[in-house]
């Protein structure tokens, strides 16, 4: 489990945490792409999302009573972000209202899971909804 | 098209020596009306019953006004006529299947997750019952299920085929009765909100552009109205979540392949593929059993997993032996 941003720089964190991911060429090539993304007819998300390469760790907080399923703390790759929410790329399936805690470079928070896409074999988009952020000093 | 302020039954769930308790209408095709079949106060003769045997297709009706003495008449004698040997396997079939209609309306009329999983649970106890005493026929299924599409008949069927696949792979009944209530329960996702918390004002919910919405959120939906229920089980929210994965990874929600979808989430794909053809649709006739398998056998291994496409044709095949 990660120390907390008060007590370890996030650079060890980052560290201490190796990413395990594959990620598939297209999305590598995505992923240098910078900006406001364009929402396509069907989005029904209210605030714009943007392009936003950078490393992070995730923590599992709370899952649900069926589906326990706890999973050690991970390295993963933030997407894109919004103010209401951010998907991650990382290497196993999450699913939705899963709790977890993700530390930023800039902030940590605290996010449910809204959606899982799979992208390869060791290559998930997980989209997350904050509940709580908080700015690192 | 059933007639107004009537209510379509199964004729077989006319036992013989039994009094439904409200009058039983059937269609006359020469008068082109409903007449009175049987009063409410008379039992089911042998005669009437043998009329009804040998005349599968004759339309029958209960007043809708009186359908919860219908209801009364199968939930009271279920268990009885489940272990009653003289009760051929077709009539305890069409009984079963009555039973989960109705069970299943009373669990969707109670506008909550909890009150569609308690009578789901109900009925696939009952279903497990039933099969201790006889094999349950997939050609007798057939032929007592409807075939109307509507929410609940989707679910019940989609539960009764999940039954099959499950019981040819050698499920324990634990198991089946999961997978079952699992089945019943996959598309509680699709369900306006409104009418789960009360808000539903009955306006129109069936654009094209909400329709499409839901079809493609409500796996993710359903799993959500779910996940947080006392009882349910990991099993039954993958079978909501997954069913709409293929083998191949071009499914949805999250685009899994084969080996990471759940088996019991693999027999629902199955089950609920194989309602989907066999069901009447506003702009689809019902496929016959064989066209559906033809279809579904030119989707194996692509969307849906052979053996449990195997297990259902199987059983649904199989001459009774009741």
């Amino acid at each position: 489990m990660p120390r907390s941003s008060d007590d370890s720089s996030f650079d060890q964190l980052i560290q201490e945490h190796p990413l395990t991911l594959a990620i598939p060429p297209q999305i590598q090539l995505e992923l240098r792409e910078r900006g406001p993304m364009s929402s396509r007819n069907d989005d029904i998300r209210v605030t714009p999302r943007f392009r936003c390469k950078g490393p992070a760790i995730l923590e599992w907080v709370e899952s649900l009573s069926a589906m326990p399923r706890p999973f050690p703390a991970s390295q993963v790759v933030v997407r894109n972000l919004s103010r209401t929410g951010f998907s991650v790329l990382m290497d196993r399936e999450l699913f939705p209202e899963q709790m977890v805690r993700v530390y930023l470079s800039i902030a940590t928070a605290t996010a449910m899971v809204v959606r899982a896409r799979r992208l390869g074999s060791r290559c998930y988009d997980i989209g997350f909804r904050i509940k709580t952020y908080q700015s690192r000093q | 098209m059933t007639p107004s302020g009537l209510v379509a039954i199964h004729p077989l769930t006319l036992v013989p020596n039994y009094c439904a308790g409200t009058n039983i209408y059937i269609w006359n095709e020469k008068a082109d009306a409903t007449v009175k079949f049987l009063s409410s106060e008379q039992m089911v003769t042998e005669s009437a019953f043998s009329f009804l045997l040998t005349n599968p297709s004759q339309k029958v009706f209960v007043d809708e006004s009186s359908y919860s003495s219908y209801q009364a008449y199968l939930f009271d004698n279920l268990e009885a006529w489940l272990v009653e040997p003289r009760i051929p396997g077709i009539l305890k079939t069409a009984v079963i299947a009555e039973y989960f209609y109705s069970q299943f309306t009373v669990g969707f009329n109670g506008k909550s997750i909890r009150s569609m999983l308690d009578s789901s649970s109900e009925c696939c106890k009952h279903l497990e019952q039933l099969s201790q005493h006889m094999q349950v026929n997939g050609r007798d299924l057939q032929r007592v299920l409807r075939h109307d599409a509507s929410f609940v008949t989707h679910a019940v069927n989609t539960a009764m085929y999940a039954y099959l696949i499950a019981e040819g792979i050698s499920y324990s009944s634990e198991m089946i009765i999961e997978v079952c209530v699992g089945a019943m329960m996959h598309d509680v996702g699709k369900i306006e909100p409104g009418l789960l918390d009360g808000t539903f004002s009955g306006g129109s919910t069936n654009s094209t552009e909400w329709m499409h919405r839901v079809a493609q959120s409500h796996p993710i939906e359903g799993f959500r109205r779910m996940c947080r229920e006392p009882g349910i089980t990991e099993t039954q929210l993958l079978i909501a979540y997954q069913h709409h994965e293929k083998l191949d990874g071009k499914g949805f929600p999250v685009g899994l392949t084969s080996t990471e979808i759940h088996d019991a989430s693999k027999i629902c794909s199955v089950a609920n593929r194989y309602d989907g053809l066999t069901s009447e649709h506003a702009n689809r006739h019902a496929m016959t059993r064989m066209a559906a398998f033809r279809v579904m056998n030119s989707e194996k291994n692509t969307a849906l997993d052979s053996e449990m496409i195997q297990c259902l044709e199987a059983a649904m095949t199989q001459a009774s032996t009741n």
